[in-house]
């Protein structure tokens, strides 16, 4: 999951759920994997967390308190459109997972869900992260190789 | 992407290849079509794709291994899967393979060609 003379990722999560024992559970074995986290309860907590702080992955409850999920996975697009958004949900469904899927996030578990499950969105997570930042190189490339506009 | 977008088409069912292939063949778009996915795989080695839209269950290879085989080799083209059964399971494998949608069947045909109409767009303008 890591790679040799860089920082392991994640370093920090962000763990948005309503529910306090889902929260606990999640810090107790993100701490276990030696990711630190943070924990919010609600929506407004989530932005402001994310305006406020730096995480390398958020866990995001499809059914928080305080706003629709499509538009608190817009809100992460606005503020850092590298980070990847792991969605969670109680209540499988077809349209969830669809919805979740049109959101554009990079995993979709069902809850409870186990240890391997937990790993492997991590696992997908960092190759999407890294993908976004490949892209991005080719984009700034893609412009360096541009003339530079004369009339400036 | 050219003037006219380019879609293939893979479904097992000549009815729904042939419905599709009218449909967007009338908005003068480039059709071609395909009935597994090992054909459609051919078919993206020798011609120009802007989006794929494929059927789910089809025999040989279905849509799940095509766009997990396209992600390796065809990471840009936008991939549609359509489904008449459609369950959590496909739609979140069909998330992780970064599918750009999952619509169930039967579907109206003019929800589909807006779908791809917008992921077209998407993709043009990155």
């Amino acid at each position: 999951m890591t790679h040799h003379d860089e920082k392991p990722f994640p370093t920090r999560v962000l763990v948005a759920d309503g529910n306090q024992s889902v929260r606990d559970h999640m810090e107790a074995v993100l701490e276990r994997l030696g990711i630190e986290t943070m924990l919010v309860a609600d929506a407004v907590g989530f932005v402001s967390a994310l305006a406020t702080d730096q995480f390398s992955i958020v866990f995001l409850d499809d059914s928080l308190p305080g706003e629709d999920p499509g538009n608190l996975v817009e809100r992460v697009e606005q503020f850092r459109p590298d980070l990847p958004v792991v969605m969670m949900t109680s209540c499988p469904s077809i349209d969830g997972a669809v919805n979740a899927l049109r959101y554009g996030v990079c995993d979709f578990l069902v809850k409870p869900f186990s240890l391997e499950d937990l790993e492997s969105a991590i696992e997908r997570a960092e190759r999407r992260m890294r993908r976004f930042a490949q892209q991005s190189v080719v984009d700034v490339s893609v412009f360096s190789n541009q003339e530079p506009d004369s009339g400036r | 992407m050219s003037e006219q977008p380019s879609i293939l088409i893979v479904d097992d069912e000549l009815l729904i290849r042939d419905l599709l292939y009218d449909f967007f063949s009338s908005h003068g778009w480039d059709i071609a079509t395909a009935e597994n996915g090992s054909k459609a795989l051919g078919i993206l080695k020798d011609k120009d794709i802007d989006l794929v839209l494929t059927d789910l269950k089809m025999p040989e290879m279905d849509g799940m291994d095509l766009t997990r085989q396209m992600r390796d080799d065809y990471p840009d083209i936008p991939v549609v899967i359509m489904t008449g059964f459609p369950s959590v399971d496909s739609a979140v494998a069909a998330l992780r393979s970064r599918v750009a949608d999952y619509v169930t069947k039967p579907f109206n045909i003019n929800e589909l060609y807006k779908i791809v109409q917008s992921h077209l767009t998407e993709t043009e303008e990155k």
